[in-house]
């Protein structure tokens, strides 16, 4: 599986778009992606038949149950960029009766949520730090049955957005001062451009996978390139 | 020979005095909880010097029609969580946690498996199978095993506890709330109507 990820990797190279250079600026671009545990991939490289889970040689392939994580087909990774003086972005979330509208959100410090409640109930809704040791709660005003409301989020780091009345109503969050945010599908493409020249910090993140952190350059007039695959592994080591 | 009978007496209390159990209480109340709160953990810990000199201990949690059983596991620190993959069909399963209190990865398990992690530090640690996405665990860590699982608000009973000062508190899954924690001075008789308040953070 990790082979042809690497290989798709290299074919979409060639289609994976760098950013318009503008004069003066600098850009950074590439491809996001998860994958699953390397020893499931080499588990299921090495399955010799059709019995397991592993899929059948010739075809390749894990055979992937309901119950089972497919990672190439991820929809909430997100790639961050820390710039100073952004101006807050603003994020969609809806409640319903089968639950939130994202699992997960990462944002900057400040920026907002426009949260639509369609439930059929008023809910409470708060932020809490999820850490050992976090004590801190955002409680956000009551929010009616249909209603809508702008909330800007005041907390940093690993966060719950949580409905005090229904446990099944709950988003991630990972907020971190002056990160612009980008949500990409497992292999999409991701870019940031009409950045000055200077060092920047991305990180790649997917709530149940954890993040990476990678420092990258950028310079006038050129395009840094920064592929990432997100793994169980290489996020618990990940040097 | 005066002399003699006493060293004897005094040798004879010495050894008896040292078979003695150390005198244990109990601890007994009511949890007071607004409606939202379900499960929590109301424990006891010392003052002072932290773990009371306790064993360690390895607690099992089952994988089973992928799931865990129980995905809520509460040890004392210095405790071992075992995962025993007890699937009837060739299902792998792998362990992992980004928890900054523990982070691991311990690799697959495959069918009949054991695979053991041991936890120092208390808090909370979540941890999945990075296999099945419906597979998620915590383990609550705590600094004794002087302790009560409850499922919801109600009465408790932590007995067996030594004397000495302790403090009374609970986590709370709610991550809303928190216990009000009480200091207590555990003697020869037990505490009894106790309330441990649950509010607000």
């Amino acid at each position: 599986m990790k082979y042809l990820i690497l290989l798709s990797v290299v074919i979409l190279s060639a289609c994976t778009a760098a950013p318009k250079v503008i004069k003066g600026k600098g850009g950074v671009y590439g491809m996001l992606s998860a994958d699953s545990h390397p020893a499931i991939n080499k588990k299921m490289e090495n399955d010799p038949g059709a019995v397991s889970i592993y899929g059948e040689m010739k075809t390749g392939g894990i055979k992937y149950q309901a119950d089972m994580v497919n990672y190439a087909k991820l929809d909430e990774l997100y790639v961050g960029l820390i710039q100073a003086n952004l101006p807050p972005q603003q994020h969609q979330l809806t409640a319903n009766t089968e639950g939130m509208s994202l699992k997960s959100i990462a944002l900057a410090l400040g920026d907002t949520i426009q949260l639509h409640n369609d439930t059929k109930q008023s809910q409470n809704f708060f932020v809490a730090e999820t850490s050992s040791t976090g004590q801190k709660i955002q409680t956000l005003p009551s929010l009616d049955a249909g209603a809508t409301a702008i909330f800007k989020i005041e907390l940093e780091g690993d966060l719950e957005l949580l409905s005090e009345d229904n446990e099944s109503l709950k988003t991630v969050l990972f907020s971190k001062k002056n990160m612009l945010t980008k949500r990409v599908s497992s292999g999409d493409n991701y870019q940031f451009d009409n950045l000055a020249p200077g060092s920047y910090q991305l990180i790649f993140w997917y709530w149940r996978l954890g993040k990476i952190q990678q420092t990258v350059q950028v310079r006038a007039e050129e395009n840094v390139r920064a592929d990432k695959i997100l793994t169980v592994d290489s996020v618990i080591n990940p040097y | 020979m005066k002399k003699i009978s006493f060293y004897f007496l005094a040798a004879g209390l010495t050894y008896f005095s040292s078979l003695s159990p150390i005198a244990a209480q109990s601890i007994s109340g009511h949890i007071e909880a607004p409606a939202q709160v379900k499960q929590l953990v109301v424990y006891m810990q010392a003052e002072g010097s932290g773990k009371s000199g306790q064993s360690q201990k390895t607690h099992v949690v089952s994988q089973k029609d992928t799931e865990f059983h129980s995905p809520l596991t509460v040890i004392a620190a210095g405790d071992k969580v075992q995962w025993s993959n007890d699937e009837s069909k060739d299902i792998d399963h792998n362990i992992f946690s980004l928890s900054p209190l523990t982070s691991f990865d311990l690799g697959l398990g495959e069918k009949g498996s054991k695979l053991e992690q041991a936890f120092k530090t208390t808090g909370i640690v979540n941890y999945y199978c990075s296999v099945h996405k419906n597979m998620e665990g915590k383990i609550i860590i705590l600094p004794d095993r002087y302790y009560q699982v409850l499922d919801r608000p109600g009465d408790f009973l932590i007995d067996n506890l030594p004397e000495g000062e302790w403090t009374l508190n609970a986590v709370v899954l709610h991550l809303r709330y928190k216990a009000e924690s009480i200091k207590l001075s555990v003697g020869k008789d037990p505490i009894k109507n106790l309330t441990l308040k649950i509010i607000n953070k």
